[in-house]
């Protein structure tokens, strides 16, 4: 014996759908995390501009492999905002940040620095 | 013969790259916006490509005979557009962690030719071009201008960078017109990557860059192992005819 219901079965109607959960609201901005994420890169490596110059040899804390720790952490942070629904937006903004970083180098900072202490 | 602008210049460079890589993003939006693509997972899996394909293109130019500082190298090292471009694990990443399944290779690649063509002006205006040309034309550098970038003053070098910028510019109009033609979604990658491989294993006899082995650069070594895998790809985009044109817009 069936336990089709025929009412249901001959009804002109389409069953009733289950209403679907509201989207979560996305927050956050692109924009805005591309450019925290990349001043924030600048800030940590180039900061310590005496750290870096050349003919200090180099003096930083993130000397060696210490260079990638923060790499790595900003990465993880960033991949784990990307995937989260409500944050994907900063999440994806401070992804491409650090490509922009990445991409750019240390050209832009050291010889805008370079470039300015020429002129003083 | 034409003179380096801006020879060693790193903030041009950077500026120019940085035009680039935003020229590339706004492409990304529109190109979103034209597909009807309004999936909110796509910016984080483009997020992914674009960091993914950079830490690549550092990671694989290391060249760790020269013993520079990993902050130096970090900071300040070469970057290989073909390592970053080759491989797309970034992109693969995202769409695991997030969950979507849909093919992205046709929305990327028009937008990384874009970024291309900017990053290489960058490059042509302050870097060292390929080899002598032998001739009386090429770009050529003035002593103070060589002390900088390198090689004698004087003479003409293949402009090398503005034949990519070339190939490129002319990878974008093909892609352009063709991008909802292709057979399956993806293809319009494959073809972008291996056209751009042929193309640069071959001006690389022109690049310049140090010969390596049987009088082949790194990059050509390199691009010999991808071929391997390009030459297994390639038969599924030309084993179909194109598709119709479809005018409006593409679901």
């Amino acid at each position: 014996m069936s336990d089709d219901n025929p009412e249901e079965a001959w009804s002109p109607l389409p069953p009733p759908r289950e209403e679907e959960p509201p989207p979560e609201p996305r927050r956050g901005s692109i924009l805005l995390g591309i450019l925290l994420g990349t001043t924030a890169l600048y800030a940590l490596y180039f900061g310590t501009t005496r750290g870096i110059a050349p003919d200090e040899g180099y003096k930083t804390f993130l000397a060696g492999p210490a260079a990638l720790i923060p790499i790595g952490a900003y990465l993880a942070i960033a991949g784990a905002l990307a995937i989260r629904p409500r944050t994907s937006r900063w999440g994806a903004g401070l992804l491409i940040g650090l490509g922009v970083f990445i991409l750019l180098g240390g050209g832009i900072c050291v010889m805008a620095l370079s470039q300015m202490s020429r002129r003083i | 013969m034409i003179g380096l602008p801006f020879a060693g210049d790193g903030v041009v460079h950077a500026a120019v790259l940085g035009l680039g890589i935003r020229a590339a993003l706004l492409f990304h939006a529109y190109e979103k916006l034209r597909r009807g693509l309004s999936d909110p997972r796509l910016w984080p899996i483009a997020g992914f490509a674009v960091a993914f394909g950079a830490i690549r293109s550092r990671v694989l130019k290391w060249d760790v005979s020269r013993q520079v500082s990993s902050a130096d190298w970090w900071g300040n090292g070469d970057r290989s557009i073909l390592t970053g471009l080759v491989g797309a694990c970034g992109v693969h990443l995202g769409k695991r962690l997030t969950g979507y399944r849909e093919s992205i290779g046709d929305l990327l690649p028009p937008a990384v030719a874009l970024a291309m063509v900017l990053g290489r002006v960058g490059c042509l205006l302050t870097e060292l071009p390929g080899t002598p040309t032998g001739g009386a034309w090429g770009i050529a550098r003035t002593p103070g201008q060589a002390a900088t970038v390198g090689g004698p003053p004087g003479v003409g070098f293949q402009p090398s960078i503005a034949y990519e910028i070339v190939f490129h510019m002319a990878a974008f109009e093909l892609m352009w017109r063709f991008r909802d033609r292709l057979p399956r979604p993806g293809d319009l990658f494959i073809c972008y990557v291996t056209s751009y491989a042929f193309f640069r294993f071959g001006v690389e006899f022109v690049c310049g860059n140090e010969v390596l082995w049987l009088g082949m650069s790194r990059p050509q070594w390199f691009l010999l192992g991808i071929f391997l895998v390009l030459f297994w790809r390639m038969p599924r985009v030309f084993g179909k005819s194109l598709r119709p044109k479809l005018e409006g817009r593409v679901a």
